[in-house]
């Protein structure tokens, strides 16, 4: 195949030849081996001619797994004074067929001071967070943002959801009211 | 994937409340079917084959028929073993391994209902009595899981039965000589399986995925083809009262009958 | 089972076997050419819960592959701290061959599990996923001879389709000896009667073999001609992995513009 046949939008697979090192820089979505540039997704290419860089622009969906920076939901398992360890189970919108664990240190809930993690939620609940820092192979989580937190409730006396009223989340059938670092759009449904 | 048990637990709610004002979530009626859509055939190497779609439930049989010794107490029938294999790739939630409860039961509610109704005329598969008889496989695979893995399986165990062949045979001297040409099993009953799930004190028929896993219980009921019960189970963790049954029950039967329409042509 | 299966000599069959399985003017009992492909149908995306997934049909074979992951390993002693694990599991139906086969995994069925893992891994992008499982799922529904080639081309596709970076497809093809020919993709039938079979992995751009098997008698010069012969099949195979791609997200996207 001859290097300048490559157009932006064809078509290619993982291990498409893109191009040689001498003529363009490898872009996302590629890789280089002995000088050569690939391909290493399903995609269509971008030939940035004014730069010089070649890169593949998916078409799959990519891969759900959490880097720092991503905006992921998912389940409480677990609360301690200081932490909090949330099963991971979206990674932006794609949900998962597994799940990852991340953690919340009280630290980071709140640009605020936060006295203990159990005023920020509780086991079940249904959080939204960002990762922060994915160190040690641990994904470190902030909810120090309005859209960060607790978006579903569940009463710790009988289980049942929590409803979001006059500021204060009162459960919807025993009435106990109970305190969460709940988001701006708490109990809208957007995962 | 939506149906993570996150979203479950959150839609939870909103699945009760539609289901008690006699809507679903998926825009179906309480007592309506997803599309079935059956092949049948599709696999050679098997006696029998078919592949059910019940919406994205993918459920695959093949039936296989070797010689083998009859039970003690029945030496004079043929012998039916029905396994069902959750293999991994059907859903995040199965893993590999020798086959779980679920399985087991899902294979034990499908032979239940093959068995009890007589569907295989199990004497016309005898060759010497007490000695040598027909062993007919059924071995359920399951492909895709989006809810009610038992109604699915039904309908494609019922469907690899009557899809299947066996070869010719003559007895000589206690060896069996296989002859030209295939003869059908002998059918003579049509069992199929309605399952029910019961959400916020209502019945449901044809649970999908995020109502199995909001269900309180399951019944399922398995009609012959005179409409008369051959077998049933509860499941789940809930409870039903004798009218939600005795409702189950009529409404199987209707549901059965269009059911099986699909099924047994002609 | 009672004797359906045709009785045949074992190996090293006389010339004058009537049951010759190549006839003179070089077609095969099933009426290829020496070199030519059993029919193939590939399909990408065809489960709705895996992250991935794929189905083949060469020949008689039917074959499902669905990839899960990357996700979080369990048990998590066994993950890996500077990439992921990539676990394969090759299954067969009960009702795939001729005679059932037990659901239990066999010994060959655990052996094909992991040469078919070793012949995908260098073609993904492991170390991007520490600490986290890519779960390949292979179930053969039907076999007939070379299905761990095609589990290895329907994997590849089911690998591509989770989204998971790789350096190229893997593609396999056998080749092997039979009536004393050399013949490529064989089935169940010429495999058991013939003299050799080859199995092979490539990935076709990289020129790299990441599969490769063989048994029965050949001499150094068949053997490279038979890994030849499996390479060109390797290649006429990757065509229909391309296509069967394209065809899934080329039409996924133009439906998306509509």
């Amino acid at each position: 195949m001859s290097r300048s046949e490559r157009k932006s939008g064809q078509f290619v697979v993982p291990g498409d030849r893109l191009g040689v090192i001498e003529e363009f820089t490898s872009g996302p979505g590629t890789y280089v081996e002995h000088g050569t540039i690939y391909s290493k997704t399903t995609g269509r290419t971008l030939m940035d001619t004014l730069n010089k860089k070649v890169s593949v622009y998916p078409l799959v969906q990519a891969v759900g797994v959490p880097r720092v920076g991503s905006v992921v939901s998912g389940q409480v398992l677990d609360v301690k004074s200081k932490v909090g360890v949330l099963r991971i189970l979206n990674v932006g919108k794609r949900s998962l067929s597994g799940f990852f664990t991340g953690i919340l240190h009280i630290s980071d809930v709140s640009p605020s001071y936060v006295e203990t993690m159990f005023s920020v939620c509780k086991t079940g609940d249904i959080m939204r967070a960002k990762v922060i820092s994915d160190k040690n192979r641990t994904f470190y989580l902030s909810t120090a943002d309005k859209n960060l937190g607790v978006i579903y409730a569940f009463c710790s006396q009988c289980g049942h959801v929590m409803l979001l009223r006059r500021q204060r989340l009162e459960c919807s059938r025993c009435g106990n009211i109970e305190e969460r670092k709940v988001t701006s759009d708490y109990g809208e449904g957007a995962m | 994937m939506s149906s993570s048990p996150m979203v479950v637990r959150v839609k939870q709610k909103r699945i009760a409340e539609l289901i008690s004002s006699g809507k679903r979530l998926d825009g179906r009626g309480l007592t309506d079917y997803r599309e079935v859509k059956l092949e049948v055939g599709v696999i050679e190497r098997a006696e029998g084959s078919a592949r059910v779609r019940l919406g994205k439930t993918e459920v695959m049989v093949g039936t296989k028929i070797e010689v083998g010794q009859p039970f003690p107490d029945v030496p004079n029938q043929g012998v039916l073993t029905v396994n069902a294999e959750l293999v991994p790739l059907a859903s995040p939630t199965f893993e590999p391994g020798p086959p779980d409860e679920n399985s087991i039961e899902l294979a034990r509610i499908v032979d239940r209902g093959i068995r009890e109704s007589k569907a295989i005329e199990l004497e016309k598969l005898c060759i010497e009595p007490g000695k040598k008889v027909f062993v007919v496989f059924i071995d359920i695979y399951v492909l895709n899981h989006d809810g009610n893995l038992i109604d699915a399986s039904s309908i494609a165990a019922l469907a690899a039965l009557l899809n299947t062949k066996m070869f010719n045979y003559e007895v000589e001297g206690g060896e069996i000589k296989v002859k030209p040409g295939y003869t059908p099993l002998p059918i003579k009953n049509h069992p199929i399986a309605v399952t029910f799930a019961k959400i916020n004190d209502k019945l449901i028929v044809d649970p999908w995925l995020e109502e199995e896993q909001v269900m309180e219980t399951r019944l399922t009921i398995t009609m012959d083809k005179d409409g008369k019960i051959c077998a049933m189970q509860k499941g789940g963790h809930g409870y039903f009262t004798l009218q939600q049954i005795l409702e189950a029950v009529k409404i199987a039967r209707e549901k059965a009958e269009e059911l099986r329409k699909l099924v047994v042509r002609g | 089972m009672p004797k359906r299966k045709t009785e045949k000599k074992k190996l090293n069959i006389p010339q004058k076997n009537p049951e010759k399985l190549i006839a003179k003017d070089d077609v095969r009992i099933d009426g290829r050419k020496l070199d030519e492909l059993r029919p193939v149908k590939i399909e990408v995306g065809v489960l709705g819960n895996a992250d991935g997934s794929a189905y083949i049909e060469q020949g008689k074979n039917k074959i499902l592959a669905a990839v899960y992951g990357p996700k979080e390993v369990h048990p998590r002693h066994l993950a890996l701290p500077d990439r992921a694990l990539l676990r394969c599991r090759y299954h067969m139906a009960p009702f795939s061959v001729e005679e059932r086969k037990s659901p239990a995994p066999s010994r060959r069925e655990v052996e094909l599990s992991k040469v078919i893992r070793e012949a995908l891994e260098p073609s993904v992008f492991v170390e991007y996923y520490p600490r986290t499982s890519i779960d390949i799922f292979i179930e053969v529904l039907q076999a007939d001879g070379g299905t761990r080639c095609a589990a290895i081309t329907v994997a590849s596709l089911a690998l591509a389709d989770a989204g998971i970076p790789m350096r190229d497809l893997v593609v396999a093809c056998a080749a092997g000896k039979v009536d004393g020919r050399l013949v490529v993709d064989l089935t169940d039938f010429e495999d058991k009667e013939g003299e050799a079979d080859v199995p092979l992995a490539l990935m076709p751009n990289l020129n790299a073999i990441t599969l490769l098997q063989m048994d029965g008698g050949l001499t150094v010069d068949e053997f490279e001609k038979a890994v030849n012969l499996a390479i060109d099949g390797c290649r006429e195979l990757y065509k229909f992995q391309k296509e069967a791609l394209k065809s899934k997200y080329v039409a996924v996207k133009e439906a998306v513009e509509e």
